[in-house]
């Protein structure tokens, strides 16, 4: 019988090294934003920075993907809120600022329950801002096409929902359109902070 | 509930993880949010084609092979405390993950080759040796079991947060993740009739699922995405290393010769990687990845002969089956649990195997940029092999072999030979084009044919897992990500000359392959004259025709290779033609199946025949023991798509490329334009075709046709593009072999995708719990027919000819 090759490196026998860590949210363009409150933030240091978070990209007029993907949050919301109280907040950044003023954006957070401010479920925040700012927002996210024409045409943008947790660092992203319950399981997964918030089981 | 003994050790790391998390981010450099600069590291075209003045300065690393913590009969390994080493006395199994159910049971299906499903334990283990059929030892002549000849090897390797420093000018290491706390991981050294067990021992803030690349491995083992490996939590990986029974369709499924072990199946260059849901590019780009050789009886004899490079018979033992497991010298000095150098099992010093990586590294914090939301494909512009930027390796005079690893995560390389001064003049000046525009870095036409001349030739003796029927000269390679290209370089013969003391001749080894984005190689790569012939993802050296390839201006530098001493007088015999490991080519008549997939992104994500992954569904279920075809369609936008297809080795038949491919996302519900199909099949050579694959290139415009058999082990298994990125955004089918064939029109027709796994739980043994039940989730009503509309009929299933 050999030695157990855990002996290489004991577990706690290393000392915490300390070297620089970088989160993957210092790509996240910081710029300011307002919401279906008139709220000003900065997007990474009010909406990202040792959060939980769920981000998507809508515009008002959409008649494609957003109604769909709007409701899901909506459900998702009221999931999440069950999991992880208000330290889970979900963000709805709209591709049209030009059209998307903050009175569209509030009167369209109405329909999806998310025009007042609820003390019974996570925030949920419907964001515009300045155009040019806007698009270097989606593009840190890689909310884009690679094909220039694709990413023009709205009615193909991504609906895909980006999630993490900046406070651990874990970040995945998930299409709007999978099965809502591998969602749920998956958001909860990536952005729970034990064993048993992650899966539901104790570790 | 049963109560599960967990070591306290591991228990307790996963209590502590949580806390210890958060106080290292705390204790980290930087870490106010608003203090914290954006990263200023991205990947940046130009910079690929750069080298630091410190580039080929660094050793190669060649990875340590680990020392079994047990090696043993079944009886002396099953339910026995201590076999992962004295302070883990959690026996094979018992750990939160179980191990598969096929350690210790034998599924009803067997019974087809003759084994007996009731019996359970060191019975079934010595039913299955008695079934699986024999190999032939090529020196004694003996007769060897392709189950369980040799004793069973226990290993126990811990998935580690390690530190490394990635570049010498980084100012700080870098935080990665390891196999045994390795970057690379440790190079494991199997052999075919030698079941291996792997504990792995999850101690990383990720979940993770570990994926043995190449290997026919029951689906407990497999790295299926969701059967994780959980923080603070171990798996036991069973590894039968069998050669797949192959059925003998001249026979009588009765008769005692109806099957046979398919010998040209026995792995060689195996590798494994991370394989969990979502976060797989995240925890393979960090470092989860390592090689695992496996050695067949006919391998081990074309080095015992000296065909291949080796030691001779020197290369082909292992101490292990010598009983030298107790020998004190075979321990490492530095490191405890691995062999020392030159005292593994099949010690080769000729064979490198090396793994090609690109990494972008942000210089002021020592750490991999990577780009976690990203969903093209990362590019880096710091190249790695074996974890070492740039490394240089000194080789003898001689023939040398190099098991070439793709393991980047969306680039495909080209990769060329150079001499050193070819290399250094064309990095200094480019290729000598005058059409060549100074600001592009990347220039069509003109120039291949001086890299055709520049390159320096090689044989070529494998691609992917398994070895070629006979060793080819080229002088360049094609490996899409997860590819692996298995070659002979004859140094002696490229030096012609013996090298007195102080006297070198040096190598690079370049990738000429020009891309810039996650997409693939540029899109423009077809040769302006004929654009059927390109972009052709496979080796393109066929002298006769006028084709000229698109290369880079300047080739991208991975590894000097210095070549010292005189040369050696008795050398590998291996030369263009030498015959090495003959496959049975897949015939008409066998296919009974034909499924098509198509390959294609939408809603910002990417899918397959329209769907989105979902680990829940079934999306196709073969029979066992049948084969099947499959057309894999591009569905365009110029995106590359290696796609990998678990548990199976399977046969190219044919590669069309298809204009009308961007049309294709709007036209898949109606039917598939199917008139436009330019066959390019007689563009690829003879051992590029035939392969054996097991992640074949999907081009750009291309439609590759695929036949494989699908044998021994129930899914679930996965196939997916092998773009680590598209693969976490779901670019990823499950299919499901399953035992019996089943009746047309039935939910389980082999057409028609059922919408339920077969089974889910029970591959692991006793049922214990070794997949969350969380993560299986009831499944929708109506069942899946994304497969059965694309279908092509089925044909009846082929009779035996004596019944």
């Amino acid at each position: 019988m050999t030695p157990w090759n855990f002996l290489q490196a004991p577990v706690g026998s290393q000392p915490e090294r300390s070297v620089p860590r970088r989160r993957y949210s210092a790509r996240f363009e910081n710029i300011d934003v307002v919401n279906q409150f008139g709220e000003s933030l900065r997007f990474r240091d009010d909406l990202v920075a040792d959060r939980m978070v769920v981000i998507n990209t809508m515009y008002t007029t959409c008649r494609g993907s957003c109604p769909t993907t709007g409701t899901v949050l909506m459900k998702l919301r009221r999931d999440l809120t069950d999991l992880f109280g208000s330290r889970i907040a979900l963000v709805s950044m709209t591709l049209e600022p030009e059209v998307d003023s903050v009175a569209v954006m509030r009167r369209y957070s109405q329909d999806f329950g998310a025009g007042q401010r609820r003390d019974d479920l996570c925030p949920w925040h419907f964001v515009t801002g300045q155009p040019h700012a806007m698009d270097r927002l989606r593009r840190s996210l890689d909310f884009f096409d690679l094909d220039p024409r694709v990413d023009q045409d709205l009615s193909q943008h991504d609906a895909t929902l980006l999630f993490g947790n900046d406070q651990s660092d874990r970040w995945a992203n998930l299409p709007a359109a999978v099965r809502y319950g591998q969602l749920l399981a998956t958001i909860r997964r990536i952005v729970g902070e034990s064993f048993e918030e992650r899966y539901g089981i104790p570790g | 509930m049963k109560k599960r003994s967990i070591p306290r050790r591991q228990w307790l790391k996963g209590i502590a993880a949580a806390p210890a998390m958060s106080a290292a981010i705390e204790a980290g450099v930087g870490l106010a949010s608003q203090a914290e600069p954006p990263f200023e590291a991205a990947f940046d075209k130009k910079k690929q084609y750069e080298l630091p003045g410190w580039a080929f300065s660094q050793n190669l690393e060649v990875p340590l092979t680990p020392r079994p913590t047990a090696v043993g009969t079944f009886e002396q390994i099953d339910r026995q405390p201590g076999v992962f080493g004295k302070e883990d006395p959690v026996p094979v199994g018992e750990v939160f993950h179980g191990v598969a159910d096929e350690w210790g049971i034998t599924p009803n299906h067997w019974a087809a080759y003759g084994l007996d499903p009731t019996k359970r334990g060191a019975e079934a283990w010595a039913d299955k040796q008695a079934h699986f059929r024999t190999l032939r030892d090529r020196k004694t002549g003996e007769a060897i079991r392709n189950w369980g000849h040799f004793p069973i090897k226990c290993f126990k390797i811990p998935i580690q947060e390690t530190f490394k420093k990635l570049r010498p000018d980084a100012a700080f290491e870098a935080r990665l993740y390891g196999y045994s706390g390795m970057v690379p991981g440790p190079t494991f050294r199997m052999r075919i009739g030698q079941p291996v067990v792997v504990r792995f021992a999850n101690q990383i803030d990720s979940e993770t699922s570990v994926h043995l690349h190449g290997g026919h491995s029951p689906s407990h083992s497999d790295g299926f995405p969701t059967f994780y490996v959980l923080q603070g939590k171990s798996r036991d990986y069973f590894y039968p290393n069998i050669v797949p029974l192959r059925r003998n369709p001249d026979v009588a499924p009765d008769q005692a010769d109806a099957y046979f072990a398919d010998e040209g199946e026995a792995q060689s260059t195996m590798w494994y990687h991370d394989h969990a849901m979502d976060l797989t590019a995240h925890n393979v780009v960090k470092g989860l990845a390592g090689f695992a050789l496996c050695f067949s009886e006919n391998e081990l004899d074309l080095i015992r002969r000296g065909v291949l490079p080796g030691l001779g018979e020197k290369s082909c033992l292992d101490p292990d089956l010598l009983g030298r497991s107790e020998d004190p010298t075979l321990e490492h000095p530095q490191f405890p649990g691995f062999y020392r150098r030159g005292k593994e099992p099949y010690y080769n010093p000729f064979d490198f195997p090396l793994a090609i990586q690109d990494k972008v590294v942000d210089l002021p914090t020592g750490q991999v940029a990577y780009d976690s939301h990203g969903h093209n494909g990362y590019l880096g512009d710091t190249m790695f092999v074996n974890g070492t930027a740039w490394p240089q390796q000194v080789v003898a005079n001689r023939k040398i072999r190099l098991r070439l690893l793709n393991g980047s995560n969306a680039r495909v390389l080209r990769l060329r030979l150079l001499k050193a001064s070819d290399f250094w003049r064309l990095h200094r000046d480019g290729i000598d084009d005058p059409g060549a525009g100074e600001d592009d870095p990347v220039v069509i036409g003109g120039r291949a044919e001086r890299y055709e001349n520049l390159a320096q030739p090689f044989l070529r003796i494998g691609k992917d897992t398994w070895l070629w029927p006979e060793a080819q000269t080229r002088t360049s390679m094609v490996l899409t990500m997860a590819n692996r290209g298995d070659i002979v370089v004859d140094f002696k013969q490229l030096v012609g000359r013996d090298l007195g003391p102080g006297e070198e001749e040096e190598f690079i080894l370049v990738n000429t392959m020009p891309q810039a984005d996650g997409r693939g190689p540029k899109q423009k790569l077809d040769d302006a004259g004929d654009p059927r012939v390109l972009p052709l993802p496979f080796d393109v050296n066929l002298p006769d025709r006028q084709i000229r390839l698109a290369e880079s201006k300047r080739p991208i530098g991975l590894m000097k290779i210095v070549v010292r001493g005189p040369r050696v007088a008795r050398d590998a015999t291996v030369e263009h033609g030498t015959p090495l490991q003959p496959h049975q080519r897949i015939i008409d008549r066998e296919v009974t199946v034909v499924r098509e997939f198509i390959f294609e992104r939408g809603k910002g994500a990417w899918q397959i025949n329209g769907r989105f992954y979902d680990p829940n569904i079934n999306n196709a279920t073969p029979t066992i023991d049948t084969t099947e075809e499959w057309v894999l369609r591009n569905g365009g936008g110029g995106w590359w798509h290696p796609i990998h297809i678990h548990l199976e080795a399977h046969q190219l038949v044919r590669y069309e490329k298809d204009f009308d491919a961007d049309g294709l996302i709007e036209a898949v519900p109606g039917g598939l334009p199917l008139g436009n199909l330019v066959d390019v099949t007689n563009q690829i050579q003879g051992n590029d075709l035939a392969g054996l694959h097991d992640t074949i290139a999907l081009g750009p415009n291309s439609v590759a046709r695929i036949r494989m058999r699908f044998r021994t082990w129930r899914g679930p298994f996965v196939f997916h593009c092998h773009n680590i990125e598209h693969e976490d955004m779901r670019m990823m089918f499950n299919f499901e072999p399953v035992a019996e064939a089943l009746p047309p029109n039935n939910l389980l027709d082999p057409n028609i995708a059922p919408n339920a796994r077969t089974h889910g739980n029970d591959v692991t043994l006793n049922n214990r719990t070794g997949e969350l039940p969380f993560e299986q989730l009831p499944v929708p009503p109506e069942h899946a027919e994304d497969v059965g509309n694309l279908m092509i009929p089925s044909r009846p299933r082929p009779k035996p000819r004596n019944p």
